[in-house]
């Protein structure tokens, strides 16, 4: 006998997606997913620009990691409140899904938070396909892994909003031809926010941050 | 790696579309579409242990890989996207609606009853 179904697969993931949204819209927090390869620098962006606005706004972090709690460890040191998502219980995900991210910042304290880093696995597969209820999905690519991420991961930068160019300060050492890295992404993505960066130097960081500041108070109402 | 927690969800929706049914799943019919990152092979490798002792166990997964079709939204063409450019063959916009590509559907089921 045959059955018809016609149901998405990660329905129950969607589905859970759009609470964890609801949530954060309801304690008007503004949350924002990072992705990217193991060693592309997303925890020492998140360090970065927490020391540059946490003077100003309210920010929290949920941290997702294999198995170790070192980067949200790192974070700690910064002194804004942090939880750690450890998916190796749940059979060591290569991803966050939006269920985890949600019970995660029920230990928050999200009316007291105006953004919400969630930092994703490192890997630029997997995360893309799961919406983790995040308002925007920034993806971090650094200039040691070459110019043709975009072409060789089109799902992963298809559905994030902003790519940051990290490690800019290695630019001349290394020889990547950013013209073609650039061009890459546009080919996959023309809607792409751009910010060139580098966590060391502080290049771009005064861009991104408007960027973030811009994003939070149009999508909170904040004044 | 993320194959094994959609072969998960494969399982769960099966199960919750039997809706009491008894009986065993012989065939499950997905639609993938090529715009995903799944890798069917990857699948078929974890759906294997996924399903074991479940009515889903020893089940078929019939994959149907739908290619990526795009609309330019400058000059209305229409063409299917081979390689990871995405923009319009016709007059080079960049500005598409893609039509197909992005499926992660279960169709339908098959079930052999008691």
């Amino acid at each position: 006998m045959k059955i018809n179904v016609l149901k998405k697969v990660l329905s129950a993931n969607d589905v859970a997606a759009e609470a964890t949204r609801d949530l954060f819209s309801k304690n008007k927090v503004f949350a924002v997913n990072l992705m990217g390869s193991p060693g592309s620098g997303k925890t020492s962006i998140i360090e970065k620009t927490i020391t540059m606005l946490n003077s100003q706004y309210r920010i929290g972090v949920v941290e997702g990691d294999i198995y170790s709690t070192k980067d949200s460890e790192r974070i700690s040191k910064l002194n804004v409140p942090v939880v750690q998502i450890n998916t190796g219980p749940f059979g060591g995900d290569c991803h966050l899904e939006a269920g985890w991210v949600k019970d995660a910042t029920l230990s928050l304290d999200l009316k007291e938070i105006d953004l919400l880093f969630i930092e994703n696995v490192g890997n630029l597969v997997c995360p893309a396909e799961f919406d983790t209820g995040a308002n925007k999905n920034v993806v971090v690519l650094s200039l040691p892994e070459g110019d043709d991420k975009p072409v060789k991961y089109p799902l992963m930068f298809r559905k994030s909003h902003v790519m940051l160019v990290n490690k800019m300060d290695l630019l001349d050492i290394l020889g990547v031809d950013l013209e073609i890295l650039l061009q890459n992404a546009d080919n996959i993505n023309t809607s792409l926010s751009v910010f060139k960066i580098s966590s060391l130097s502080g290049q771009g960081f005064d861009m991104w941050s408007e960027w973030l500041i811009n994003q939070m108070l149009r999508n909170t109402g904040k004044q | 790696m993320h194959e094994l927690s959609i072969a998960e969800n494969i399982k769960k929706v099966v199960e919750e579309s039997l809706e009491g049914r008894t009986g065993k799943v012989s065939c499950i019919n997905l639609e993938i579409g090529k715009l995903t990152a799944v890798v069917p092979e990857s699948l078929q490798f974890c759906f294997q242990f996924v399903g074991q002792g479940s009515p889903v166990e020893g089940a078929e997964l019939k994959i149907q890989e739908i290619s990526v079709k795009a609309k330019c939204n400058s000059c209305g063409s229409g063409f299917d996207i081979d390689y990871p450019l995405f923009v319009c063959p016709r007059c080079g916009s960049r500005e598409l609606k893609i039509l197909s590509g992005t499926e992660l559907f279960i169709k339908s089921i098959e079930i052999e009853e008691d």
